[in-house]
């Protein structure tokens, strides 16, 4: 890919921050994951909430365990969590939208349009329900709900880009040369909708982040370790005793990272508009 | 040509509750966990399961069971609470007025607050204003509805900061009190949709300002306001309606979830997590078949207002 | 006379960007009451830009613009607020912009749009502004102004609804009215009463007109004077009669060099040599699902040969079926009925590898210059494509050569389309289509978005390439003035039919046809009024 989409997002105030954001934080989840920070997480200690400290940033939890540990895998976790749903979903948006659109009116279109209408009409919250209960709970069910719901609005906009696209007279010129199909979709569609599946990649990432939280505090989101969304359930007895540190330390991390990514979303999609503005 | 137009969406509507009901069915009732241990006591005899099990449907291929299940449906019987053994029919209506209450003021408030500061700022485009309204919405896009309920329950309702509403609990005996009790999940609903709904309608009304029809407008001397009111704002009729009606089940439901859990309201919200944490199937299920349906109906309703607010049949 | 608008040291620059040069720099010129003014100019000139400054109507997130005297009748533009300049808006000046199509709201009715307007702009009440607005669409040649005010803009086509712009105009009596290539979207017939209408305005009202045109041929019979703008300059300020006599500045010599001869004056092409059908078409009828329901046929019954080394024009109203024709003969739509025969091989139904020789002998270059090429793509990836998926050489030697037939230098092969001006990207498609060496090169109006220098220059590369390649031509094109350059031959097409084919002089001279006495009538009424001096400026 080339890095035309930097470019973009480098162009504006709010891109810049945004790629900041995320690439420190980023950067800070890779090496918490790499096993280089972060490790004393699950360490329990006897103080009891402990004070903000020079060992302990920012405070400790009701087990004593460190929170600036605790938000750094937190974060970590947030990343997994956004990329393999954003992976997934995207993928299968773009194929099927693509599909969709290219045999426009088709059936290959009004299978995959129903299908987005069906899982449209279930919110994600009871899908993800739905799912843990019938697996039984789990991650899986997390992501596999996600990854159902979101795929189709990048699907949507994919189909209406292609159907566009498809009338166009460069697209007609493959044709004439008798170029096949899928070649067409390849070289001359999917290219042309890359700058549309990069604004839904990280607004897909902000939207699994945020599902993430909610269901996790629900009790149906993940099971083990620690996310952003397992920090604040913790938070809400502690908050009623008067300890901030988890609340505020999970909720600063969750807000970098949402404003990083929709920062560099807006930047994206500025950018799209306005190339797309002359012609 | 409506006639059929009403046909055609009808039949489409339909296909897609068949839809839903068969992944709802098969996800909650075919692959679900077996009911059978869930609602007999420890020391039945293998009769008595058996018994069971046939009543609940076990023995029974998937099609029988599924039809059976839809009749059931159709007819308006959604069982009984495994929890509290209650008809899950008097347990959602029950919730359901709890629910409007709840979240009607904030959905108002959010969509027409929305749709003002969006057409203000698309009309301003690029000056300072625009780019408050949209730096506010980028902020309250990136907060998580989980913190800011948390925030303000901390702010508005607890010894911590201004202690001036209840905490939890729900009361609609008096205006007094419910107006005591909805603040707070209003702001929160507020803080949580207005975000969005700024950035759509602007975007919508930005789009709409570009199109030569409103340059011929402004040389013709069109006045802001009337622009924007008159030919902007019917223009953009279509993903309004749409968009408004789209999030229907999706306050109801999803925005429901949340604020009733933490502010211990007894809603739909309520009910579903009480549902999701005990493992009740009937209810969820029921919650489940039955907010897919009301989407499908509001997409088909949402249909018939575009076809009525744009002569070209110009679809969502 | 007096000034109805003076206007001083106009400049337009891009906001911020004092670096580059203005886009419109230092316009000087008056518009006397109640006269026509033309400005011409190529697209990207500024004529443009300097219309929407003077009614204050620029987007001011990317333009500014300064003057050092604006002033309308004996109003001062420059010093009034920005409500005050809109309050001018609409009786003061107003206008009509390019694209009839989108330029009406898309959902009110024509009646309830026009009398907001009306009822706002001159404090009529309800039953007084709709008799002004059922006037004011009398006026400009509606029968049933009634049904016309009821009818939505979608149900119009886009001469009605331009003329109902010009009801606008005619309800409101503005002093000045810029008209911003009214006609450039329209059939030529269409174009005559538009522009019948507006002279109507300017006598009946006494109305300044604006009349901003990359057409130069339209001015002579309306203009009273011409503005030349070039790069955002003014190069000529003259009478009419002036310019088209004795042009002072050298661009102003080469806009008039550059138009194409007036109908039934100017060479015929050579006649063709050889005398054997290349493609022969019998019987060809082609179907569109317009929607989900209805069937409308786009072709129908249409024969015609094209013999090897000709050029066939094929002309007709848009609609007319031309472009669906065109895209037939490659097999971009399947034809219910008929034959199609390249060389005596039959291509509906024929199999894979047939069609596969057939589509690299028939290359097709299209109308729109901005999606002619895929964006995404270098240019040599664009040439290098066709020639590998038919299998010929793709080597950088023979993508260079293409250019240089097209007049391209190979500096061009590592850029991406976005850096190329609209001519540019034409013959860059042009040499896409030389790659495979086609015998049959079909152009759907591939030189009518191109402004008139830039349409010559293609005219002669085509002319040149067909003659040194050998190529057939078939010229899909609106223009009769074009066609007559090029054509030996030319097809008319009315509702899908072929009605009258016969070599273009002949055609233009006798039009057998009732729909091409009309054709060609509406042309020469546009070519008529030129001064005799016209048609001598134009011999080399």
């Amino acid at each position: 890919m080339s890095p035309e989409w930097l470019r973009i997002l480098w162009r504006s105030p709010g891109g810049r921050t945004g790629c900041l954001l995320i690439f420190l934080l980023g950067l800070l989840a890779s090496f918490t994951s790499m096993g280089w920070l972060g490790q004393g997480w699950s360490a329990g200690s006897d103080i009891s909430w402990g004070e903000v400290s020079a060992s302990h940033w920012f405070g400790t939890n009701r087990l004593g365990q460190d929170i600036f540990d605790r938000a750094l895998v937190a974060t970590a976790t947030a990343f997994r969590v956004g990329l393999l749903v954003t992976l997934g979903a995207i993928a299968i948006g773009a194929c099927l939208g693509g599909l969709a659109g290219w045999r426009h009116d088709r059936w290959p279109d009004h299978c995959v349009m129903w299908l987005a209408g069906v899982l449209d009409s279930v919110p994600v919250f009871l899908l993800a329900a739905a799912l843990a209960f019938a697996f039984g709970g789990g991650e899986a069910a997390m992501y596999l709900a996600m990854i159902l719901s979101f795929w189709t609005t990048t699907a949507r906009l994919v189909r209406a880009e292609v159907m566009r696209l498809r009338g166009q007279d460069f697209v007609l010129a493959a044709r004439a040369i008798g170029l096949p199909g899928q070649q067409i979709l390849r070289r001359h569609l999917l290219p042309n909708t890359m700058h549309l599946l990069l604004v839904q990649a990280s607004l897909t990432f902000v939207a699994a982040i945020k599902t993430e939280v909610i269901l996790s505090f629900l009790g149906i989101g993940l099971d083990d370790g620690v996310s952003l969304g397992l920090m604040l359930a913790e938070a809400t007895q502690d908050i009623l005793a008067g300890h901030l540190g988890n609340f505020l330390a999970a909720s600063g991390c969750l807000f970098l990272l949402l404003l990083g990514l929709n920062l560099a979303a807006d930047a994206l999609q500025d950018g799209v508009d306005m190339k797309q503005a002359p012609s | 040509m409506l006639g059929r137009f009403l046909a055609l969406r009808s039949f489409y509507a339909l296909s897609l509750l068949l839809g839903v009901t068969l992944l709802t069915f098969a996800l909650m009732v075919w692959f679900g966990p077996d009911q059978t241990y869930e609602l007999i006591g420890r020391n039945s005899t293998p009769e008595q399961i058996d018994e069971l099990r046939a009543e609940l449907g076990y023995d029974q291929p998937f099609w029988n069971r599924y039809g059976h299940w839809l009749v059931e449906l159709a007819s308006g019987d959604l069982g009984l609470s495994n929890r509290s053994g209650e008809s899950v029919s008097t347990l959602l209506r029950r919730a359901l007025p709890v629910t409007a209450a709840l979240v009607l003021p904030g959905f108002l408030l959010g969509n027409l607050l929305g749709l003002a500061a969006g057409l203000w700022a698309a009309w301003r485009r690029g000056s300072l204003w625009d780019r408050l309204i949209l730096g506010a919405s980028v902020t309250g896009l990136s907060l998580s509805f989980l913190v800011i309920i948390i925030a303000l329950q901390l702010l508005l309702c607890t010894p911590y900061g201004l202690n001036w509403f209840p905490a939890r609990g729900w009361r609609m005996d008096s205006l007094g009190a419910y107006l005591l009790h909805v603040t707070v999940p209003t702001l929160a609903l507020l803080l949580v949709t207005l975000g969005y709904n700024t950035r759509f309608y602007r975007a919508v009304a930005a789009e709409e300002l570009q199109r030569d029809h409103v340059r011929t407008a402004l040389a013709y001397g069109a006045t802001p306001l009337s622009l924007l009111s008159g030919p902007v704002l019917r223009n953009c009729l279509v993903p309004v309606i749409t968009r408004v009606l789209y999030s229907i089940p999706l306050v109801l439901v999803s925005g429901s979830l949340l604020l009733e859990t933490y502010f211990g309201i007894p809603g739909i919200g309520r009910v579903t997590f009480d549902a999701i944490s005990s493992g009740d199937q009937p209810v969820l299920l029921a919650v489940v078949t039955l907010t897919a349906a009301l989407f499908v109906v509001v997409q088909l309703l949402a249909e018939f207002a575009c076809r009525l607010a744009d002569p070209r049949g110009r679809l969502p | 006379m007096t000034a109805c608008l003076q206007v001083r040291g106009l400049s337009v620059d891009i906001k911020g960007g004092q670096k580059h040069q203005p886009l419109v720099q230092g316009l000087d010129f008056d518009l006397p009451a109640g006269s026509l003014t033309g400005l011409v100019g190529a697209s990207g000139s500024g004529k443009s830009l300097t219309a929407l400054a003077l009614l204050d109507l620029l987007d001011p997130r990317l333009f500014t613009y300064r003057a050092d005297r604006l002033q309308l009748g004996d109003t001062d533009l420059l010093t009034l607020s920005a409500r005050a300049r809109r309050r001018l808006r609409g009786q003061g000046m107003a206008a009509i912009f390019q694209d009839p199509a989108t330029a009406l709201d898309p959902v009110s009715t024509i009646g309830r749009q026009l009398q907001r307007v009306v009822s706002r702009q001159l404090n009529l009440s309800t039953t007084d502004a709709r008799s002004t607005v059922l006037q004011a669409l009398q006026t400009v040649g509606f029968e049933d102004p009634q049904a016309i005010a009821r009818s939505w803009p979608h149900e119009l086509s886009g001469g009605m609804r331009q003329r109902i712009m010009i009801a606008h105009a005619h309800a409101l009596r503005p002093r000045l009215l810029i008209a911003d290539e009214p006609t450039t979207a329209l059939d030529t017939g269409h174009k005559q009463r538009i522009l019948a209408h507006l002279q109507k305005l300017q006598t009946e009202h006494g109305t300044a007109i604006l009349l901003i045109t990359h057409d130069l041929r339209l001015l002579p019979r309306l203009a009273d004077q011409v503005l030349v703008m070039r790069g955002g300059r003014l190069v000529e300020q003259t009478q009419t009669r002036a310019l088209f006599q004795t042009p002072q500045h050298e661009y102003s010599r080469q806009l008039l060099a550059d138009l194409p001869p007036a109908v039934r004056k100017g060479p015929p092409p050579s006649a063709v040599r050889k005398q054997n059908a290349l493609l022969t078409v019998e019987g060809l009828t082609v179907t569109h699902r317009s929607n989900k329901h209805r069937r409308i046929t786009a072709v129908h019954g249409v024969s015609f040969e094209l013999l090897e080394g000709e050029i066939l024009g094929l002309t007709g109203v848009s609609g007319a079926g031309k472009s669906t024709l065109a895209r037939t003969l490659l097999q971009l739509h399947s034809p219910d009925q008929g034959s199609i025969r390249l060389r005596g091989q039959e291509l509906i139904g024929a199999n894979k590898e047939q069609l596969q020789a057939a589509r690299r002998a028939m290359q097709i270059v299209f109308q729109d210059p901005l999606t002619a090429l895929s964006p995404r793509r270098s240019i040599y990836q664009l040439l290098q494509e066709p020639a590998r998926h038919f299998g010929l050489d793709a080597s950088y030697e023979h993508c260079v050569a293409c250019l240089a037939a097209v007049e391209l230098e190979a500096d061009v092969l590592q850029r991406r389309p976005a850096a190329f001006s609209s001519g540019q990207r034409q013959r860059i498609a042009l040499a896409r289509a030389l790659i495979s060496d086609p015998a049959l090169l079909i152009a759907d109006e591939t030189l009518s978005a191109l402004d008139v220098s830039v349409q010559q220059r293609i005219v002669r590369l085509l002319q040149r390439l067909c003659r040194e390649r050998h190529i057939s031509l078939l010229l899909v094109c609106h223009d009769l003035a074009l066609l007559q350059q090029l054509a030996h031959r030319t097809a008319v097409m009315q509702a899908g039919k072929l009605v009258e084919l016969g070599p273009t002089r002949q055609l233009m001279d006798q039009p057998m046809h009732a729909h091409t006495r009309e054709l060609v009538a509406a042309q020469l009424a546009l070519d008529s009024t030129r001064p005799a001096a016209l048609t001598r400026a134009v011999e080399p």
